[in-house]
């Protein structure tokens, strides 16, 4: 009985010493290391590889700066250089530089896309693929259609009708809009512009109305900003679709760009899952209340 | 009598350990989270690493910037989607080894930290190209007599090397 429950206190106390080291082991910031270098190591540098291909890259890089060096002599100098450059990058590393510099964390962060673009641009695209992209996403291999507006702004409903019925009876904007007081004749180019161009003229409400306009018709006063606007559709050109041979290359280049956007938002999806991310609600909330 | 104070006491000392154990693991799970809504200077954190407030506050101020509207909560939503996706690339681009294996990051590290020695020798000595070098020179040499190296293979005659030349 007595070696039995001896034994059960030994067995518990094994255990409990194995949580406790298996607990030490997950809170140590210690790296473990093992010596699982690769094959083509020159050296260690606390226990970090420096390997021939690095060496290979220095040399390429090198090769002017080592001009006037025989050839025996310039390997040595440049592993030298090569621990150097790791011991500094250590340094860097428990200095908390790559986290804390934020050119180095673009450049980081652009790696880490560049990695992900890699394996999507490595996948082969085939002709149906490339087809049926075209056909799904009719809307962005056309010429987009385009417009030709005159706009007035007038202080007045009243300057706005008066203006409105001498361009009805057959008067220009250009013409009918210097009648009152405190008009003015927006710029704007007088060729065809395409509706992300006039959205940037005139603002998207005004741009959503003109998309409403009939050739030649003229808007009712629209109020917006104060003021009145009149807005005269002088010319239109509807949307073109181009056709799949004329437009392949688009085709391409757009397939690729989608296709390395769903990998990073894939990707980004993943380490989200992964990760262990907390919010500091009571703070944002905060933040948001005070804009 | 003896014997029953005897299992008392082992009782009593049992209950103490466990409400020891409790204390402890009560402490250890709550101790991040506590920390975390008491600290005022951070928005988030992504795998312990912390989103700070003023971070958030310049990438909002960013967008404001080019947004003729104010600022809603949407906004805000992305905003710190977009902070919390650039930490995750960031750690993942370490965790991968870029800083060794892209030379834009290994190039742009030892710049940034050789302009940072350099610096101090410039607050220290003033301008002078020949102190900034031994500075230079100095911590390299520092870094190297504290470090463990071991060679692999002698670079000149390419053969296997055993020992250890620095430590």
């Amino acid at each position: 009985m007595t070696q039995t429950a001896n034994n059960s206190k030994t067995i518990f106390r094994g255990i409990l010493a194995i949580a406790g080291l298996i607990l030490v082991l997950e809170g140590s910031n210690t790296e473990i290391r093992h010596l699982d270098y690769p094959l083509d190591t020159l050296v260690l540098v606390n226990q970090k590889p420096v390997a021939r291909p690095v060496l290979t890259v220095a040399r390429q890089r090198s090769s002017t700066l080592m001009a006037g060096i025989q050839q025996q002599d310039q390997e040595p100098l440049l592993v030298q250089r090569l621990i150097d450059d790791e011991l500094i990058l250590q340094r860097a590393e428990s200095l908390g530089v790559l986290e804390a510099d934020p050119g180095i964390r673009k450049l980081l962060a652009r790696s880490a896309i560049n990695t992900i673009n890699a394996k999507s641009r490595s996948l082969p695209i085939t002709e149906p693929q490339l087809r049926d992209f075209y056909n799904n996403h009719q809307a962005v291999f056309q010429k987009p259609a385009r417009f030709a507006v005159k706009v007035a702004r007038f202080l007045t409903f009243e300057n706005a009708m008066a203006a409105r019925r001498e361009i009805l009876a057959g008067s220009s904007l250009l013409e009918a809009a210097p009648l009152a007081d405190g008009t003015v004749l927006i710029e704007i180019p007088t060729s065809l512009l395409p509706a992300h161009m006039l959205r940037r003229y005139l603002g998207t409400g005004l741009t959503d109305v003109i998309l409403q306009l009939n050739q030649e018709q003229l808007s009712q006063p629209i109020a917006q900003d104060g003021g009145l606007y009149l807005l005269h559709l002088l010319d239109q050109q509807t949307s073109q679709v181009i056709p799949f041979q004329q437009a392949r290359s688009d085709v391409i280049s757009e397939f690729k760009s989608r296709d390395r956007q769903n990998a990073l938002a894939e990707a980004l999806a993943e380490y989200k899952e992964r990760a262990d991310i907390q919010f500091n609600s009571s703070l944002l909330e905060q933040l948001a209340r005070d804009g | 009598m003896a014997i029953l104070s005897k299992q008392t006491a082992k009782q009593q000392s049992l209950t103490l350990l466990l409400v020891g154990a409790a204390v402890g693991i009560l402490m250890a799970v709550s101790g991040p989270y506590r920390s975390l809504t008491q600290d005022n200077a951070v928005v988030a954190w992504v795998n312990g690493t912390a989103i700070e407030k003023i971070q958030y506050i310049q990438a909002l101020e960013l967008l404001s910037l080019e947004r003729r509207s104010p600022i809603n909560d949407q906004d805000r939503r992305l905003i710190l989607n977009r902070l919390i996706e650039e930490e995750l690339l960031v750690q993942k681009a370490i965790q991968d080894g870029a800083l060794r294996n892209d030379l834009d990051v290994r190039q742009r590290t030892l710049q940034t930290m050789l302009d940072s020695i350099q610096s101090e020798s410039i607050a220290r000595h003033g301008d002078d190209s020949e102190s900034s070098y031994s500075a230079v020179a100095d911590y390299v040499e520092q870094l190297r007599d504290d470090a463990a190296i071991t060679w692999i293979v002698e670079p000149s005659t390419e053969t296997p090397v055993t020992k250890q030349v620095a430590q």
